[in-house]
C-alpha cells in the first residue's frame, strides 16, 4: 500500500499486512476520573493494544481512505486532500481516532443501531461530533507539519485484522456517498447498512 | 396474611421501645435509609413503612414493610407497650397522618426522578445506583434493579432520538439480566449461589462500564467544546433497526 503522511500522533510502530497499514500503540490513552457524588472514580485505559488500520483505495482515479474505530465502526473518507502526493492522517484526536485531512461538505453514518451496544453508539456519537467539529473548524486540522514512518512486516493479532464486513456502522466523511462516487465493495456495505 | 390496620397500630405503640426495635430490625432500617427520604428521622420512617404496608399492598416496598412489621412484633418490641398513653398514640397518629399524605408522591416520584435523570443523561448517578444491585441484600438489589429497569423502559419509549433510545434499551437489557440472576440467586445456596453472585457482579460491572463510556464521551465532548455540534444532524429511522445520520455543511 502507498504510504500516507502522519500529521500528529506518532505510533510506536507501523505494520503492513494485506495492503493495510496498522498504526500501533502499545496502550490506548484513557486515564482520568469521573466524579460520582463526592467521590472521584479513576478511569483506566480500556485497551492495552491499539491497532488503527488505514487502507488506501482508488475509485475512478480519486484516492479514498478507509479506517476503523472501536472495531465495528468503519470510517470512510471519500474526499481526502493530498499533500506532496500523499494523504494525511491525524491520530491526535480522542484516543488515536484516525482523521484523514479532507474537503468536507458532508458527514454521516449508516448504521445497524439494533446490533450496537451503548458503548459502540457512544463511540460513534463521539466520532461524528469530532468530525463535524473539525469540519466547522472548532478543532484545528491545518496541515502545518507532516511526518513519514517506517513500515515493518509482522503478524497482526486475529482480532485486530481489519475486516470491512464486521462493521455495524459506516461513518463517511467528505461527500454524500452515491453509487457513482463509491467503490463497489463499500457501496455494498453501505447498502447493507441502509 | 397479617391484618395491616391492627399491625400498623401496634407499630405506633412500639415507639416507646424504639431502642429494642432498632436492634431487632437493623437490616430493615438499612433498607429504609436506602429509600432515600433524607428529611425523615428513624421514628418517622417506621411510621411511614407501617403505612406503606396498607397502601402499597403487594408492591416490593409493601412486601419489605410487611417483613418490618413482622419483626416489630417480636416480644422485646412490646416490653413497654403498656406505658404508652392515649395522648402519645394520638400524637403519633397525627404525625402519621401528615406523613401519609406525602407517601404516594414519595413513591411515585422515585420512578419519575429516575426517568428525569435518564433524560438528563445523569450517568454518574446511575453508576452509583446500579452499584446497589451488587448488595448482599437481595430484596434491596431486586427492588433497585426493578425500579431502574421500569424507569428505563419509560424513558426509552419517550426518547425520540433512536441512538439514545437504543442506548437506554441496552442498559435495560442488562438490568433484566440482573433481575433474572437475582431471582435465581434467591432460591439457591452454596457453590451454585457463589457462581450466580459472581455472574451478577459481572453483569453489574459491565453495565457500569457501559454507563461510564457514555459519561466519558459526554465529558470529553464538553471539554473539547463540541457539545451540541450534532444539533444539525438529520436522523432518519430506516427499517430493520437501521438509522441514517446526515450532517451537511452550511454556506
Amino acid at each position: 500500500m502507498e504510504k500516507v503522511w502522519i500529521r500528529k500522533g506518532k505510533p510506536k510502530k507501523v505494520f503492513e499486512k494485506s495492503d493495510v497499514h496498522y498504526f500501533y500503540w502499545p496502550i490506548e490513552l484513557g486515564f482520568g476520573y469521573i466524579k460520582i457524588e463526592d467521590f472521584k472514580v479513576p478511569t483506566f485505559p480500556f485497551k492495552v493494544l491499539d491497532y488503527e488500520p488505514i487502507k488506501a483505495l482508488k475509485h475512478r482515479d480519486n484516492p479514498q481512505i478507509v479506517s476503523r474505530f472501536h472495531y465495528r465502526v468503519l470510517i470512510y473518507f471519500n474526499n481526502p486532500m493530498e499533500v506532496d502526493g500523499r494523504n494525511v492522517v491525524d491520530f491526535s484526536f480522542g484516543s488515536h481516532s484516525p482523521y484523514v485531512i479532507s474537503e468536507v461538505s458532508c458527514v454521516g453514518s449508516n448504521m445497524w443501531v439494533d446490533g450496537m451496544d451503548a458503548r459502540e453508539i457512544s463511540a460513534l456519537q463521539f466520532l461524528i461530533s469530532l468530525y463535524i467539529g473539525i469540519a466547522i473548524k472548532k478543532l484545528r486540522s491545518e496541515v502545518d507539519e507532516i511526518q513519514d514512518y517506517r513500515v515493518e512486516k509482522d503478524n497482526i493479532p486475529d482480532d485486530a485484522i481489519f475486516d470491512l464486513s464486521k462493521s455495524a456502522a459506516v461513518l463517511w466523511v467528505g461527500l454524500y456517498p452515491t453509487e457513482e462516487n463509491t467503490p463497489d465493495s463499500l457501496w455494498n456495505i453501505l447498502g447493507q447498512k441502509k | 396474611m397479617i391484618d395491616s390496620t391492627d399491625t400498623t397500630q401496634k407499630v405506633f405503640q412500639s415507639f416507646v421501645t424504639l431502642d429494642s426495635l432498632f436492634a431487632s430490625i437493623n437490616d430493615f432500617m438499612r433498607l429504609i435509609q436506602d429509600m432515600s427520604i433524607p428529611s425523615l428521622k428513624g421514628v418517622d420512617k417506621i411510621t411511614l413503612v407501617g403505612q406503606w404496608s396498607m397502601h402499597l399492598g403487594e408492591s416490593p416496598i409493601g412486601k419489605i414493610s410487611e417483613k418490618l412489621i413482622l419483626s416489630a412484633s417480636s416480644p422485646e418490641s412490646w416490653m413497654k407497650v403498656s406505658q404508652v398513653s392515649i395522648k402519645e398514640i394520638k400524637d403519633i397518629q397525627d404525625l402519621t397522618q401528615s406523613l401519609l399524605l406525602k407517601i404516594p408522591d414519595q413513591f411515585r416520584s422515585r420512578e419519575a426522578e429516575y426517568i428525569d435523570r435518564i433524560e438528563q443523561k445523569d450517568y454518574p448517578f446511575f453508576i452509583s445506583e446500579v452499584g446497589k444491585i451488587s448488595t448482599d441484600n437481595l430484596q434491596l438489589a431486586y427492588d433497585t434493579a426493578d425500579l431502574l429497569e421500569k424507569a428505563m423502559n419509560v424513558a426509552k419509549i419517550r426518547e425520540s432520538d433512536p441512538l439514545e433510545s437504543r442506548k437506554i434499551e441496552d442498559f435495560q437489557w442488562s438490568l433484566i439480566e440482573a433481575k433474572r440472576i437475582l431471582i435465581e440467586l434467591s432460591s439457591c445456596q452454596g457453590e451454585y449461589a457463589k457462581q450466580k453472585k459472581s455472574k451478577l457482579e459481572e453483569v453489574v460491572q459491565d453495565l457500569q462500564n457501559k454507563i461510564l463510556a457514555c459519561e466519558k464521551t459526554k465529558r470529553t465532548l464538553r471539554e473539547l467544546g463540541l457539545e451540541g455540534v450534532t444539533k444539525e444532524l438529520v436522523t432518519e429511522k430506516l427499517p430493520n433497526g437501521r438509522v441514517r445520520l446526515v450532517w451537511r455543511k452550511s454556506g
